[in-house]
């Protein structure tokens, strides 16, 4: 069992850090993303109240401006001036709740892979959850850099989330999943002979599961190694990209295509198909186990 | 909630064994008995029933009593009547994953080397056939 960990979602360190660790049972790790759910769902209003005050400012001091020439211009520029003063403070509130404004698949996709998991842990069991809600492309997510014809590439790897724990039977798991992102620009001359800044993005997100089963409860299942692709099934939008059955260790890969639901359920379903791919072979192994006794 | 239910012995554990990836014993202390199997269960493994058609509200049906309604009856369509999870970890197995702990003589667990039936036909009977009987696939009078 994982030892607790007593950190529960601290505002002002999560507004530093955009990230979530701890380790605790699945209900206080779900009472967690709850709390984060309501911290963003505060921040999209703050930010959408202050893009709004934001506005009014701006249109304010046009406004001002506009009557000041013709009525009265000092007064005019004066009440202009308040407005636009105005109008950078809201953006600077603006920018101070965007930051805990986070994406909402993140913590939703965590919140309904934990649920499933939970289903076969111990009320008292620990899990390891570590979630990172800070941008792709931050600078520290760079994994290399190069110029490919015209273009400057960027390669970012952003392994977002990580869960691990240990299920009632013994076998430990770990989910990771993770956003992978290309970023390309290049300045492009146009025949009028002006300088236009070209950029583009692709990425793909992958998603990995590990089952580390205790051997003395599965002694067939390194027979059944060649099997495991044929029983891995997943959702039309993700694809296999490996699957391994080294000695006593399940390790199954796959590609999730972007545009994945906003609600983060296209991305656990991907996670659920795959450790019950992953199981279906554990089962087996013991079904095997099983006929052999009975024969 | 066993208002209105079968009648629970106190003190009571879980009866369920369903999980989202196996089965196994549940550990926590049972707050209803299902409707139908009268199964003491815990509220995790406790679905309230409608109230609808004839049913009271406050009873509640296990997991295995609940799957065998969805088996039945199409999941869409619970979804839309009664506000049915299909993601629920209970029935994600039985909804998405299709043969999910089916192990019979079609499945992989037959096709594995250590478990292969050692009375079942392999490579060295088919040549054995040939060698013993060079005509039996060509006779055609055999009955």
């Amino acid at each position: 069992m994982i030892p607790p960990n007593a950190m529960a979602v601290d505002t002002r360190e999560f507004a530093r850090t955009l990230t979530y660790a701890r380790q605790a049972g699945p209900a206080e790790v779900l009472e967690d993303l709850q709390t984060l759910r309501e911290i963003d769902a505060h921040s999209e209003s703050k930010v959408a109240l202050w893009g709004t005050v934001k506005t009014a400012c701006v249109v304010a001091a046009i406004a001002a401006v506009a009557l000041g020439l013709m009525v009265h211009v000092a007064s005019g520029l004066g009440a202009a001036i308040g407005f636009a003063v105005g109008a950078l403070v809201a953006q600077q509130r603006r920018r101070v709740h965007a930051r805990l404004d986070i994406e909402n698949r993140r913590y939703e996709m965590t919140q309904n892979v934990v649920r499933l998991l939970a289903a076969d842990m111990a009320p008292d069991a620990g899990l390891a959850v570590h979630i990172d809600f800070g941008a792709a492309d931050a600078l520290h997510k760079r994994s290399d850099s190069e110029t490919v014809g015209e273009w400057d590439v960027e390669r970012f790897r952003d392994p977002w989330l990580s869960l691990a724990g240990r299920f009632v039977d013994g076998t430990r798991y770990r989910v990771r999943f993770s956003h992978e992102l290309q970023k390309r620009s290049r300045w492009k001359r146009s025949a009028s002979g002006k300088r236009k800044y070209k950029s583009k993005r692709k990425s793909k997100n992958v998603a990995a599961i590990e089952l580390r089963p205790k051997a003395s409860k599965y002694p067939h299942l390194p027979s059944l190694a060649r099997a495991l692709d044929e029983t891995v099934q997943l959702p039309e939008y993700a694809e296999l990209a490996h699957a391994e059955l080294d000695g006593d260790r399940i390790t199954l890969k796959a590609l999730v295509r972007d545009g994945w639901r906003e609600d983060g359920l296209r991305a656990s379903h991907v996670i659920a198909m795959m450790l019950l791919s992953g199981y279906q072979v554990l089962n087996a192994a013991k079904a095997i186990g099983r006929r052999g006794h009975a024969a | 909630m066993s208002a209105g239910g079968p009648e629970l012995e106190a003190g009571a554990q879980c009866g369920e064994t369903a999980g989202f990836l196996f089965r196994h014993a549940c550990q926590r202390a049972a707050s209803a008995a299902c409707r139908s199997c009268k199964k003491p269960v815990c509220e995790e493994h406790a679905f309230e029933v409608s109230g609808d058609a004839g049913e009271q509200a406050g009873e509640v049906l296990c997991v295995r009593c609940r799957r065998a309604l969805v088996e039945d009856d199409d999941a869409s369509e619970l979804d839309d009547e009664f506000g049915f999870d299909s993601y629920d970890p209970y029935f994600y197995a039985t909804l998405h994953y299709s043969n999910y702990g089916y192990y019979g003589p079609e499945s992989l667990a037959y096709h594995d080397a250590a478990g292969a039936d050692p009375n079942d036909f392999s490579a060295a009977d088919g040549v054995s056939l040939i060698e013993d009987g060079g005509d039996f696939e060509q006779d055609m009078g055999a009955s």
